[in-house]
């Protein structure tokens, strides 16, 4: 693993208070192979009555729907990778049990097979696959979730909690969700919620068109196929006086990291192709110090191909009463902060702020992202603040994520 | 006070090292400039118990404990590779020229330089890399996990990824790592 790290300015004059801001960068190491891994995909599709609902290219939702995962099947590796596929409305259905994966035309003939009808009861198969299916060693597991409805049946309320619950158990288990809906019906904030209690790396996106299920599922299987180290652990800790205001992580989305006390932590099943970054804002007493300060550790451990591995190293800013010394503030952090700042922003309906944000860090793609998507339907803001969270910081990472 | 950053928004005064305004989360105008990134140092990677160490690929410039920098690249085939200051006049060129950090220091009453002409050689035997001192100035190595030594001339000691090595004496110096 390569650990790079990046002030926002090294040099800062003498002064009672500063703001450190660091940019931490975790990247694969070039010369080394990635792990090669097995992956243990289990598939959680919606062919809830609503499915039947026109999609993009003329096909209806679960046509299209059924199209990509079964384009997508060919990234899979026969006699390595596992594959489960469950539906559900109502009630579930196991189409494909724990399969190590062999003749690709069987799969495509089960989800063929597949009909819509019923409501949405999400919690069973999500039980199915965190307790039916049984772990499988040496290998990549995730749980890939597809609806386009509330989850109500018996009850919204009760189904939510349920599946919250079952949320938790996947983060104590540590098997990731990837967590995919269409349309407008189904409850943005629960499946973001879901996605971000079951933790190690899960996240949600919005489909706007659900052929395009197919990128994302070839996008996710080339990522966990490229993962390179294993069980990443971070943790930041800061020095006596210093304050941590604020921690972010980007891979696979933007996300706040809770600060407890002088502490963040972090981790992450596998580092893939995209590595991993995080960007933490801190408030210094510095008290008029003179020369080196340190401000945080940083630790890290993680399981190579080679054996264990962990890493420390020292945040230190310096101050200096030599203004020729006194460093401009880096490029990459200030355009990290402007436009971490420009996603919260549009999450939060500011769009006139995040447009600004994205403008002054020159992240006019993002711009205009906003001012086109911000002014459309629901549908278009959904994914906008999917584009958001991916895209905004996709220039510190090592190859953008989601298409 | 020196430093403070203006907000031409709100017009307070905001700290050193901010970028946004404390105040009205305005983005503040600040100079902007590329950084060299710290490399992370492999020092405390861990390595089974059989394993000696690991061989590095390059040196990195070591500033304030970290390695900001990575310097030049270790020789990858069995040749030695000297290390110092570039003399036109006595025709030395070593392979890996460090005159951009030989700083001209007083020593006693004599002027000396943190590095010298010919200060080391690193060699690669059977695959292992090895430091040499050669003579001038003052070279000192610092295996992982244990203490500073001096190498005097003609004395080696093994690299390992890191590995530092210090060239130059109390009154001026550079550091690298293994990495
Ligand atoms: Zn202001």
């Amino acid at each position: 693993m390569q650990v790079e790290l990046t002030l926002g300015q090294r040099y800062l004059p003498i002064t009672d208070e500063a703001e450190v801001i660091f940019l931490l960068r975790l990247l694969r190491d070039s010369q080394k192979q990635s792990a090669d891994l097995a992956l243990d995909l289990r598939k959680i599709l919606d062919r809830s009555g609503s499915m039947d609902e026109p999609a993009d290219g003329g096909l209806t939702r679960i046509q299209a729907l059924k199209a990509a995962v079964n384009e997508s099947l060919s990234l899979l590796r026969q006699g390595k990778d596992r594959l489960c596929i469950v539906v559900f409305d109502d009630t579930m259905k196991v189409i494909l049990d724990p399969t190590i994966v062999g003749d690709i035309n069987a799969i495509k003939k089960l989800i063929d097979g597949v009909r819509t009808g019923g409501s949405t009861n999400l919690s069973n198969p999500l039980r199915y696959t965190l307790e039916d299916v049984k772990p499988m060693d040496g290998s990549l597991p995730k749980i890939i979730i597809f609806t386009d409805g509330n989850v109500n049946a018996p009850s919204a309320a009760a189904e939510e909690r349920a599946c919250l619950e079952l949320a938790r158990q996947a983060n104590r288990l540590g098997i990731p969700f990837a967590v995919f809906g269409t349309g407008i019906d189904y409850n943005e904030k629960f499946l973001k919620n879901m996605a971000e209690v079951a933790g190690h790396g899960s996240y949600f996106e919005h489909v706007k068109q659900v052929g395009a299920m197919r990128l994302r599922l070839e996008d996710e299987m080339e990522n966990l196929k490229s993962v390179q180290d294993l069980d990443v652990r971070i943790g930041i800790t800061a020095e006596p006086v210093v304050e941590i205001l604020e921690a972010f992580k980007y891979v696979p989305q933007q996300l706040a990291l809770p600060v407890s006390g002088k502490i963040v932590k972090d981790e992450f099943p596998g580092l893939d192709v995209r590595g991993q970054a995080y960007l933490i804002k801190t408030k210094v007493h510095a008290g008029k110090a003179v020369g080196d300060f340190k401000i945080a550790t940083i630790a890290l451990s993680w399981q190579g191909v080679a054996g264990a591995g962990v890493k420390s190293m020292n945040v230190v800013v310096n101050f200096t009463a030599d203004e020729k010394l006194i460093s401009p503030v880096d490029k990459t952090v200030r355009n990290t902060v402007l436009n971490t700042e420009g996603t919260k922003a549009t999450l939060s309906g500011q769009y006139n702020r995040a447009q600004t944000l994205f403008t002054t860090s020159g992240n006019t793609g993002m711009a205009k992202k906003v001012e086109t998507l911000a002014k459309s339907d629901e549908d278009a803001k959904r994914t906008l603040r999917t584009v958001t969270v991916t895209e905004a910081n996709k220039g510190i990472i090592g190859k953008k994520g989601a298409k | 006070m020196a430093g403070e950053i203006k907000c031409n928004n709100c017009g307070l005064d905001n700290k050193p090292g901010a970028i946004l305004c404390e105040v009205c989360s305005e983005p503040l105008e600040v100079t902007v400039g590329a950084s060299v990134p710290i490399i992370a140092s492999s020092s405390a990677a861990h390595t089974p118990a059989s394993a000696v160490g690991i061989i590095g690929r390059a040196c990195g410039l070591v500033v304030g404990g970290n390695v900001i920098d990575r310097e030049f690249e270790l020789p990858k085939d069995d040749f030695g590779f000297t290390i110092g200051r570039t003399d036109l006049d006595q025709g030395i060129i070593p392979d890996v020229d460090l005159t951009k950090f030989a700083e001209k220091v007083k020593i006693g009453q004599d002027v000396g330089y943190t590095v010298s002409r010919k200060q080391a050689i690193i060699i690669r035997r059977m695959g292992r890399l090895y430091l040499r001192a050669i003579g001038g100035a003052k070279t000192m190595i610092k295996p992982q996990n244990t203490d500073w030594k001096e190498l005097l001339k003609d004395q080696e000691e093994e690299i390992l990824v890191g590995s530092r090595f210090r060239f130059g004496g109390s009154e001026g110096y550079v550091i690298f790592e293994v990495v």
